[in-house]
């Protein structure tokens, strides 16, 4: 990693051009991930990233750039081309003197160390459960990626942090086929942890959860098209508000006027029923931080309480250019990226409606089960999002399996049709890629109902 | 081409057979960038980087592993060696993965040179993308995406039978947005250009479509949900046949995840469509010449008039299937052996514009949503689309928020109207007639 005398060196570079901040990112990232497929292993990958990325701000301009070497002089050089642009004359700067920062109380660890023989028997445990849940399943595909982030952070204000950030996740997908017809059900949990976390799945369940999707989705018919009411269920359905809300509170969204909430704080921008979070502290979850990108300690952001915008995710360059506090969200998928305000664990908090009463309230409409991905326009709000699993209903009770469904609408309009929002809220986990790369996030929300939203389908 | 790099990949190879693999290759990236992004008149963010990788494959006992390291010195280096072959004692044995070219030497510098520009012109002509957007409508709300980049990079191959490889690459890009907001409603487009100079970037054009048809959807209104004959931009089109091109997969084949696996000579598309991936297609942006086994790039026929003919294949899908690599191995210095296409060309039919664009169609433009509401195994997919209404060739209404549904599958078999002139993406990266699929499911108001 990089030595203080080199990372003070650059700094007081950057200040003597002129810089009013310069920071440092330093990441050696250990990455190891292994691919089955046809009930045998495929690829056993194995590797190491490095780099430095350096970041100069200049009143509200920020100038990055980034190197595999640790070499002073590259570093220096790097830290000169950046500053050319907008170098004022030369001026005297003290040395930095480093205070090292103090990691947050929340400390992972990822101390499971087990041989890749163990993985392996690992994904051939969850291949033959998936196999032997239905003779339609012809194939599993499994994955397992672990890896283990060590950075280092140092800026101009005297900030030295140390960090570690283990992860870990598998992915199961089941495809059922029957004729030429062929459906997927999948499921890929993943932590802030080590591979304690594999160890503590129930690989049961995700055999018969995927297994049963694919085989559900296989018989499934068309899903109707047009305007109707439709119940999202909890988990991953958390993508509806991720998508159509989230990306639009960010402050990269909003210091463009690229939100269409970027003048809305204070105002109500849902239903009552809704109130919503960025919480970065949550133990061991997917998208958690004990100290973002930037350094700083990373918190829970209430977004909206009861239907009114309380806080948007802010990171520095935001805060210097829209006047929000920083939040501690800054984040970036490696040295590769400038750090942005990104979403950590976003989540409706749960109400107090079962999901019997959910269906019940609708009459006839969707149950989207379980969701698939999506994305959105933050500056017009425009959203899309699939739905992997859904159900129709009748007079409040499900009936026949539907795919091929999307939900598309505006941020602002769907979630002032939010009615009701039950009470079994969960969480899944996904990888968000934006202006600064893919980082691990997890969604959530309790199963809510929308009173009307258009469902892609066949006319 | 730097023979310090070329000798850094060497001693990796050298390290490989040291160490015990069977046989090895391995890949080093290199690649430097540089770009810039407006704000409000100023530059606002202003990037350089330089990044190198590489990437080892080692064989041991019939058996595959992969590790890669982007520190360069002989540690890390040796590091990497050692956990690719550690990495493939513990896979299980696959028959079908060897290092398979045996010799040749490929090299191709490329031929366009970095621009003799300075860094000035760049950020002028980066103000220049949103001075002109916010300059030409008043109703431009913001320019919220709009830059500049500068792309050199280079691709070294080498493997332990002694085979080497060099590509390199220049080019520069550009795009700008408009997002317009006008009585409460909002509305965006962007554009792009590719080029090797920045002379060559379409910058005029760049604005021009994002305010046209930023603008027009501003209007724009969903059609009432029902059928309707669908007809694809060319961009749109490349981008939907791109959600659905494991179809030509030999590793999807191989792997039970193609769902053309069993359809090798069997009629997939309407007879009329052939489409053939050509690596040094002349009127492509980019022009490849060996995969990434070492295998020179050919061209390949992949559907003709109306039957598979082949897919992609790398030397150890082609073993699977007992055939020939078809010289479309992909792997990247962090990813294991895949395959991938070139550039694609969709032949012309015999259906003039002037009939394929009669009577009423929905032109969509625009298509969200694509990794997400598409299932590539069983074809289906629901995108939330933008466009026009048209009539006789003319644009009628600009349309938004609907979506458009259907089965890609189906879509290629009911083919009947292919245009007669053949159109290129902007990137000129995949070439086709115009195409009318018939019936569509819209979903609007």
């Amino acid at each position: 990693m990089l030595n203080k005398e080199i990372a003070n060196e650059i700094i007081h570079e950057a200040l003597s051009l002129g810089a009013d901040f310069c920071d440092i990112f330093v990441e050696k990232s250990q990455s190891e991930s292994l691919t089955m497929n046809s009930s045998k292993v495929k690829d056993i990958k194995s590797g190491v990233d490095f780099g430095i990325g350096v970041r100069l701000i200049f009143k509200d301009k920020a100038l990055y750039g980034y190197t595999n070497s640790m070499d002073k002089d590259e570093l220096i050089n790097l830290t000169r081309v950046l500053a050319e642009q907008y170098k004022t004359k030369a001026r005297q700067v003290d040395p930095i003197n480093f205070n090292t920062a103090k990691i947050p109380a929340i400390a992972w660890v990822a101390d499971k160390e087990v041989t890749l023989a163990e993985k392996i028997a690992k994904l051939h445990e969850v291949d033959k459960k998936t196999r032997a849940q239905n003779s339609l399943i012809h194939q599993v595909n499994l994955s397992l990626m672990l890896k283990k982030q060590n950075v280092q952070i140092f800026d101009s204000e005297g900030l030295y942090m140390e960090d570690f950030r283990p992860y870990c996740r598998i992915a199961s997908t089941a495809i059922a086929k029957d004729g030429s017809d062929q459906a997927t059900g999948s499921w890929s949990p993943g932590v802030r942890g080590g591979y304690e976390f594999i160890e503590g799945l129930d690989m049961d369940w995700i055999a018969d959860y995927t297994a049963k999707q694919a085989v559900t989705v296989l018989r499934a018919k068309p899903c109707p098209a047009g305007k109707m009411p439709v119940v999202i269920d909890n988990g991953f359905g958390g993508v509806i508000f991720h998508e159509a809300c989230g990306h639009s509170l960010e402050t990269t969204s909003v210091e463009k006027k690229a939100s269409e909430f970027w003048n809305k704080k204070g105002e109500v921008i849902a239903h009552e029923a809704v109130s919503a979070v960025d919480d970065g502290t949550i133990d061991r979850l997917w998208g958690s931080l004990t100290v973002d990108d930037e350094g700083m300690a990373t918190q829970k952001t209430q977004l909206i309480k009861d239907g009114v915008l309380t806080n948007f995710l802010c990171d520095r360059m935001g805060s210097i250019k829209t006047d929000h506090p920083r939040t501690g969200s800054a984040r970036r998928e490696s040295y590769k990226y400038a750090p942005a305000s990104r979403m950590r664990n976003t989540f409706i908090e749960p109400g107090k409606y079962s999901l019997e009463e959910l269906l019940s309230s609708m009459g006839d409409g969707l149950y989207a089960k379980s969701m698939g991905g999506g994305s959105v326009n933050p500056g017009t709000g425009e959203f899309n999002f699939s739905v992997q699993e859904g159900f129709l209903v009748k007079d409040g009770k499900i009936t026949d399996a539907v795919k091929g469904a999307t939900l598309i609408g505006k941020g602002g309009e769907i979630l002032k049709n939010i009615s009701m929002v039950g009470s079994n809220l969960d969480f899944a986990t996904g990888v968000c890629g934006s202006v600064s790369g893919g980082v691990p996030v997890t969604v959530g929300q309790p199963a809510l109902k929308v009173d009307e939203i258009l469902v892609g389908g066949k006319a | 081409m730097k023979t310090e790099l070329k000798n850094t990949l060497e001693k990796v190879v050298d390290y490989g057979k040291q160490f015990g693999a069977d046989g090895c290759d391995a890949i080093l990236s290199k690649g430097e960038s540089f770009s810039l992004n407006a704000q409000e008149g100023a530059i606002d963010k202003y990037k350089v980087s330089g990044a190198q990788v590489i990437g080892v494959r080692a064989i041991k006992d019939a058996k595959v592993g992969i590790a890669y390291t982007e520190s360069f010195d002989e540690d890390s280096m040796k590091l990497a060696v050692q956990a690719a072959i550690e990495n493939a004692k513990n896979s299980e044995v696959n028959e079908y993965e060897t290092i398979a070219v045996t010799s040749g030497e490929f090299i191709h510098e490329s031929e366009f040179k970095k621009d003799d520009i300075s860094t000035e012109e760049k950020i002028d002509f980066c103000l220049k993308l949103e001075s002109e957007v916010k300059g030409r409508d008043s109703r431009v709300q913001a320019v919220p995406y709009n830059g500049f980049s500068e792309t050199t990079s280079s691709s070294y191959y080498m493997n332990s039978n002694g085979v080497f490889g060099f590509a390199s690459e220049y080019y520069q890009s550009c795009y700008t947005s408009a997002l317009l907001s006008e009585g409460g409603e909002t509305s965006m487009h962007y554009h792009g250009s590719i080029g090797r100079k920045l002379k060559d970037l379409k910058w005029d054009e760049c604005v021009k479509e994002s305010l046209e048809h930023a603008s027009e959807w501003l209007k724009g209104k969903p059609l009432t949900t029902g059928n309707y004959d669908v007809i694809f931009t060319i961009d749109a089109f490349s981008e939907l046949f791109g959600t659905f091109s494991n179809i030509f997969s030999g590793k999807g084949a191989m792997e039970k995840t193609n769902p053309f696996a069993d359809n090798l000579g069997k009629k997939v598309a309407g007879e009329l469509l052939t489409i053939t991936d050509r690596p040094q297609y002349q009127d492509a942006f980019f022009m490849e010449y060996f995969d990434s086994e070492g295998t020179p790039h050919r061209d390949l026929t992949l559907i003709e008039k109306g039957e598979l003919k082949s897919f992609y294949h790398n030397s150890a899908t082609a073993n699977y299937f007992k055939t020939s690599s078809t010289g479309h191995a992909r792997r990247g210095a962090k990813s294991a052996l895949g395959v991938g296409g070139t550039t694609r060309v969709i032949s012309a039919g015999n259906t003039s514009e002037n009939d394929l664009f009669s009577g009423e169609y929905f032109e969509v433009h625009s298509l969200q949503g694509l990794h997400s509401g598409a299932n590539a195994i069983s074809g289906e997919f629901s995108f939330a689309a933008s466009g026009y209404l048209c009539r006789a060739g003319k644009r009628v209404a600009p349309v938004k928020g609907v979506t458009v549904s259907g089965n890609f599958h189906k879509m290629l078999l009911d083919l009947k109207l292919i245009g007669n002139t053949i159109h290129s993406t902007h990137d000129k990266d995949f070439f086709t007639p115009y195409v009318r699929f018939e019936a569509m499911s819209i979903a609007g108001n």
